[in-house]
């Protein structure tokens, strides 16, 4: 890549941030330790990502390990169910043995649930559902609803299809975080050259949003798809070996450019004939 | 108390559903193996056996001890296995389960009591001194197949160990070091290797070699121990799915086949780690029958 990344290593210690406003607060995400008043450590190695805009500053590196955090959309299992929630695990790509955290999702934590009408699952089942409430010392909530609009929006339980693991940061990928991430540069490069008093000049960043994999399958195939922040991804088509072509070619892209995984996409079309 | 999760119904209905048609999820074919990665260390008699995701480690060592009073003439074999939290969160150490028992005991019948190593040749001064051959199996990740795994690991590791020659000259016992004299070869009878068969859908459908995602919801097994010979070693099929003959004479031929690929990319593996050592160590000139110009 052409352009600068800052890649970091645990225990650095981060210069003063340069504000564009002066007193503005940013939000520390993850891989990054606070101290006050204003010392940053990273704690986790990867690559520094600042976004002036919305004041936010965190590290973004590839793991297996999943751990809970507000508003993620995640996959989960159910294990059991109680007197007013589900007990379910949160597994992680890990794989062959997943490894799992528990979560609570409350039986009224359903779209227009009333004690009468909420949704029976049973154990095994799979659900999309929101992290709620992501507390360091208690076990995360889910909801299956969508916090502006009270509606469904895809979350729910999730039948039929299949589940398999892929790494954090490929799930993030496919949830399109890695065009942010791109914008992101791009922007920075321009605010850059701004302060020198020079004119940005386009350097070719590699633009490509890294999901080039589903755009090209959801040409040719149809199935339904659901990406969970936790590295899990639920796949439905009517045909066993559909959903298993579409497993493959994820599972087979993370490392390839966009251009490959086209290739491999088509060659794999091919095959299934 | 940690625990693997079932496989959820969706994962479920799904892999039977997919077996029905004749496909697996990752692609094989019903009876074929995932591709066997297998590496020596530094040392003599350590092996280290890939099988997919499963990754066993076998490692044989050697001590000079008493015999058994009532086998003065033998020496001793013996194979400690135990499944820790390495290789899956489930396995608690130090609590020996079920899986753990039968595991360690298909292993110890396939190796052990089939004779594949001639416990007689340990043997020093009779009632005095013998070897203790012990082997190790430490299982570092698993995906299924387990005993496949380790079996492989114990006969590979076996037939790469070498002991220190020793000189008997009266009541006198000399043990030579790796440099003085060139270590000597255990004497390995036969190479016994396991196939352990899955079945599902009501014995229609068999696997071979099932990753733990299969072997959670398989609905019987069936371990066939042969040797490259075509000899039958044990036939281990503890609870389960019953079979019938049929079945039974299939996946012993099945297994014939399998065996003979695994002994010969054993052998090939061996092949190459001792011309790999020779070239290494210089060892040409130390070889007994090097040709003399």
């Amino acid at each position: 890549m052409s352009l600068v990344v800052q890649v970091r290593f645990p225990g650095e210690t981060l210069p003063p941030l340069e504000d564009e406003k002066k007193n503005t607060t940013f939000k520390v995400g993850p891989g990054l330790t606070h101290i006050s008043p204003s010392t940053l450590i990273v704690s986790r190695a990867g690559e520094l990502n600042i976004d002036q805009r919305k004041h936010t500053i965190w590290m973004e590196s590839n793991s297996k390990r999943y751990v809970a955090s507000q508003n993620d959309a995640i996959i989960a299992t159910v294990l059991r169910s109680t007197a007013d929630s589900y007990i379910c695990a949160i597994p992680s790509s890990n794989s062959p043995v997943p490894s799992a955290s528990q979560a609570v999702l409350p039986h009224l934590a359903f779209p227009q649930a009333t004690k009468k009408t909420r949704p029976v699952l049973h154990q095994g089942s799979v659900v999309y559902a929101r992290i709620s409430l992501a507390n360091k010392h208690i076990d995360p909530e889910l909801e299956c609803y969508d916090a502006d609009s009270g509606k469904s929006e895809g979350f729910g339980e999730l039948k039929g299809g299949f589940v398999f693991g892929v790494s954090l940061g490929m799930a993030r990928r496919l949830l399109g975080d890695a065009k942010k991430t791109r914008l992101l540069r791009v922007r920075e490069r321009k605010a850059e050259a701004g302060r020198k008093g020079e004119e940005y000049q386009d350097v070719g960043v590699d633009m490509s949003s890294g999901r080039e994999v589903l755009e090209e399958l959801g040409e040719s195939l149809s199935f339904e798809l659901a990406v969970g922040r936790n590295g899990r991804i639920w796949v439905h088509s009517g045909d066993p070996k559909t959903t298993l072509c579409v497993m493959r070619c994820i599972q087979q892209s993370e490392f390839l450019t966009g251009k490959e995984q086209r290739q491999l996409v088509k060659e794999a079309l091919k095959a299934l004939g | 108390m940690p625990r693997e999760i079932d496989p959820t119904i969706n994962e479920k209905s799904f892999i039977l559903d997919a077996l029905n048609q004749k496909l697996r999820i990752d692609g094989r074919d019903l009876d074929s193996f995932r591709e066997l990665e297998l590496n020596f260390g530094d040392d003599y008699g350590l092996a280290d056996v890939q099988l997919g995701k499963t990754r066993v480690l076998a490692r044989v060592s050697a001590e000079v001890v008493k015999p058994f009073t009532d086998r003065p003439f033998d020496g001793i074999f013996t194979i400690t296995t135990e499944l820790g939290p390495m290789a899956s969160p489930a396995f608690e150490p130090g609590r020996q389960t079920e899986q753990e028992v039968l595991l360690s005991r298909l292993i110890e019948k396939a190796i052990r009591r089939s004779n594949a190593l001639d416990t007689e040749s340990l043997c020093i001064v009779a009632g005095q001194k013998c070897w203790q051959i012990r082997a190790d199996v430490h299982f570092l990740s698993h995906d299924g197949a387990l005993v496949d795994a380790s079996c492989i690991a114990v006969v590979a590791a076996l037939q790469h160990f070498r002991r220190p020659d020793v000189s008997v000259e009266g009541e006198k016992v000399t043990i030579h070091t790796m440099t003085e004299r060139i270590p000597v070869p255990l004497s390995i009878l036969h190479v016994p290797i396991c196939v352990t068969f899955s079945f599902y859908l009501d014995g229609e459908v068999c696997l071979v070699d099932a990753t733990l995602q299969e072997e959670q919801l398989r609905q019987g097994d069936m371990t066939i121990t042969l040797n490259k010979f075509g000899e039958l070693c044990q036939i281990a099929k503890a609870g389960g799915l019953a079979i019938n003959g049929l079945n039974l004479l299939r996946c012993a031929k099945i297994a014939l086949v399998k065996v003979g690929e695994i002994a010969a990319t054993v052998q090939r593996r061996l092949e190459e780690d001792a011309a790999a050592r020779v070239r290494r160590d210089n060892l040409l000139e130390s070889k007994a029958d090097n040709e003399r110009a």
